[in-house]
C-alpha cells in the first residue's frame, strides 16, 4: 500500500487508540434475586432488574485518559473533601501513574472521583444489591462451583474469598471479572454493621433500629465485604479499593 | 582505692541508666493507663481536616420550603444530625440531648451555634411533615434548621459523614446515631457516634475554636 496510505492508517490508528483505551467491555447481567446480607425473620429475596456491568474493574490508563479531560480530578488539584491525601498515592504525578501496568485496576481512588469517572461515560456505580446478586454467591453455589471456568482448583487468596463469586445463574454467559480489589458501590454506606461481640457497645446505642438485623452467619465472605462498606467514608483513597461502572439494561 | 573507686563510678552509672530507665517507663505508662474514651465518644479523622462540607454543590429544601444549600449556612457552627420523622428509636432522645445542649451553653456560645437537622427519609418526611415535627419537638425556628432532600443527595451527604442508613421493613430506617459539629466554614471539626456520650465536648471546642480565631 502507498505509503500516504499507510500514513494515514497510523494517524487514524493513533486517533482511535484513546477512544478504544475509554471503552469498556460490559457484561448483561439479567434480572434476579438475591438474599440480603442483613434478613429479617420476614425477609423476602430481593428482585434486581437487569443491567450493564463494566467486566473489570477501571483501569489505570483509562483512569488517566480521565484526569487528562478533567483536570478537577488531578491530584494536584483535587479538593479534601472528595479525596484525601492518599489519593492516587501510587501515581507519579498528575498524569504518570507511574510504572506499574495501566491495564492494572486503578486504586487510590475515592468514591466522588468514582462517581464522577462514571458519570462521564452515562453511568454509574453499581449498588451493593446490584454488587451481591452478581457475585454474592457463596462457594457451594457459584458458577464456578458448577464447573464453569474449570480448571485447577486452586483455595482462593483472601482476596478471591472475599470479593465474591459469580451468582449460579450466570453460568453459561460471560462472567464479570471479580476477586482483584476491593470495589466502590453507590450505597456503600447502606451497609450498617452491627458488631454484637462480647463487651462492644450494644447495637442500640451505636445504630438506631439495630435490633432487628440479623446476619447470615454462614457467609463470611460476605460478611467481611459488608464490614468493609460499613467502614468506608466517601472520600477514603485505599490501596486495594478500586471500582467499575454500571448501567440500566433498560 | 582505685578498685573502690571503679565500682563507685560504676555504680553511679547504673544507677543513673536505672533512673532514666524507670522515668522512660513511667512516662509511657502515663499514655498507656491515661482514660479510656467515654463510651459514645469519637475522635475527628484527620483525613476530613479542613475540608467544608460546603463544598458539596447539593440543593436542599427547609421546611418552610426555603431552598438553599449548605453553604448558605455558614457563619456559624453547626450541630448536624442526619434522622428521619417517624423515628421511634434513638433520634427523638437525640434531639432532646441536643436541646438540653442548647440549653446549657452559656450566651456567648449559644449565639454563635445553630442546629441542623436533615433528614434520610426523602420519601415521607415533606416541608409540611418537617414543619410538624418542628412544632412536636419544639425546635425554635431562630437556631434550628430542618432540611429535607433527594435520595442521591441525602446518600451524599452522608457518605461524606461517614453516616450509615438503610431501610428496614420493621423500622423503616435503620442508622448511625452521629452527632456532627461544623466551623462557620463548614468544615467537620468533631464528631460523636452513639447514643448517651457527653455532648458537652461540643461547648468546649466551640469556645476554644472562637479564642483561637480571636488571637
Amino acid at each position: 500500500m502507498g505509503r500516504a496510505k499507510f500514513a494515514m492508517l497510523i494517524v487514524l490508528g493513533a486517533l482511535v487508540a484513546p477512544m478504544t483505551a475509554a471503552t469498556h467491555s460490559e457484561v448483561k447481567i439479567p434480572a434476579g434475586q438475591y438474599r440480603p446480607f442483613f434478613k429479617s425473620r420476614d425477609a423476602v429475596p430481593v428482585l434486581i432488574e437487569a443491567f450493564w456491568l463494566d467486566a473489570g474493574p477501571i483501569s489505570r490508563g483509562q483512569f488517566r485518559e480521565f484526569v487528562r479531560t478533567h483536570p478537577a480530578w488531578r491530584i494536584s488539584q483535587v479538593k479534601p473533601l472528595f479525596a484525601e491525601s492518599t489519593y492516587l498515592a501510587d501515581w507519579r504525578s498528575d498524569l504518570d501513574p507511574g510504572a506499574a501496568s495501566l491495564d492494572d485496576p486503578v486504586t487510590y481512588v475515592s468514591w466522588f472521583a468514582a462517581r464522577a469517572y462514571c458519570a462521564t461515560q452515562g453511568k454509574r456505580l453499581p449498588t451493593v444489591a446490584q454488587w451481591e446478586r452478581t457475585g454474592g454467591a457463596d462457594a457451594s453455589t457459584s458458577a464456578s462451583a458448577r464447573g464453569v471456568g474449570q480448571g485447577q482448583r486452586r483455595s482462593p487468596t483472601p482476596f478471591q474469598f472475599a470479593m465474591g463469586r459469580p451468582a449460579a445463574d450466570l453460568a453459561g454467559g460471560d462472567l464479570p471479572v471479580f476477586g482483584r480489589i476491593w470495589e466502590w458501590n453507590a450505597d456503600f454506606n447502606s451497609a450498617v454493621v452491627v458488631d454484637d461481640s462480647e463487651g462492644a457497645q450494644t447495637p442500640s446505642s451505636l445504630f438506631c433500629g439495630g435490633g432487628v438485623r440479623s446476619i447470615n452467619g454462614a457467609d463470611y465472605a460476605a460478611f467481611l465485604r459488608y464490614s468493609l462498606r460499613s467502614s468506608l467514608k466517601a472520600n477514603y483513597a485505599l490501596r486495594s479499593l478500586g471500582f467499575r461502572c454500571s448501567r440500566s439494561a433498560r | 582505692m582505685k578498685h573502690r573507686r571503679v565500682i563507685v563510678v560504676v555504680s553511679l552509672a547504673m544507677v543513673a541508666v536505672g533512673l532514666a530507665l524507670t522515668l522512660a517507663f513511667t512516662w509511657r505508662l502515663r499514655t498507656l493507663t491515661s482514660p479510656p474514651l467515654q463510651r459514645g465518644v469519637v475522635l475527628q479523622e484527620a483525613t476530613l481536616d479542613g475540608a467544608s462540607l460546603f463544598e458539596l454543590q447539593s440543593v436542599w429544601t427547609t421546611d418552610d420550603e426555603r431552598t438553599v444549600q449548605l453553604r448558605d449556612l455558614g457563619g456559624h457552627f453547626q450541630v448536624l444530625a442526619l434522622m428521619f420523622t417517624e423515628c421511634s428509636g434513638t433520634c427523638p432522645m437525640l434531639v432532646k440531648e441536643l436541646q438540653l445542649l442548647q440549653q446549657r451553653m452559656p450566651d456567648d456560645v449559644a449565639d454563635r451555634t445553630r442546629f441542623l437537622l436533615v433528614s434520610i427519609d426523602a420519601e415521607h418526611d415533606t416541608p409540611a411533615v418537617l414543619r410538624q415535627y418542628r412544632d412536636r419537638m419544639r425546635l425554635d425556628r431562630k437556631r434550628w434548621t430542618l432540611l429535607r432532600g433527594n435520595a442521591e443527595n441525602v446518600r451524599e451527604l452522608a457518605a461524606v459523614l461517614g453516616f450509615n442508613y438503610d431501610t428496614s421493613e420493621l423500622e423503616g430506617f435503620v442508622h448511625s446515631n452521629l452527632v456532627t459539629l461544623l466551623d462557620p466554614h463548614g468544615a467537620i471539626v468533631h464528631q460523636r457516634s452513639g447514643a448517651g456520650g457527653d455532648l458537652d465536648v461540643l461547648t468546649t471546642i466551640i469556645e476554644a475554636k472562637t479564642a483561637a480565631g480571636r488571637r
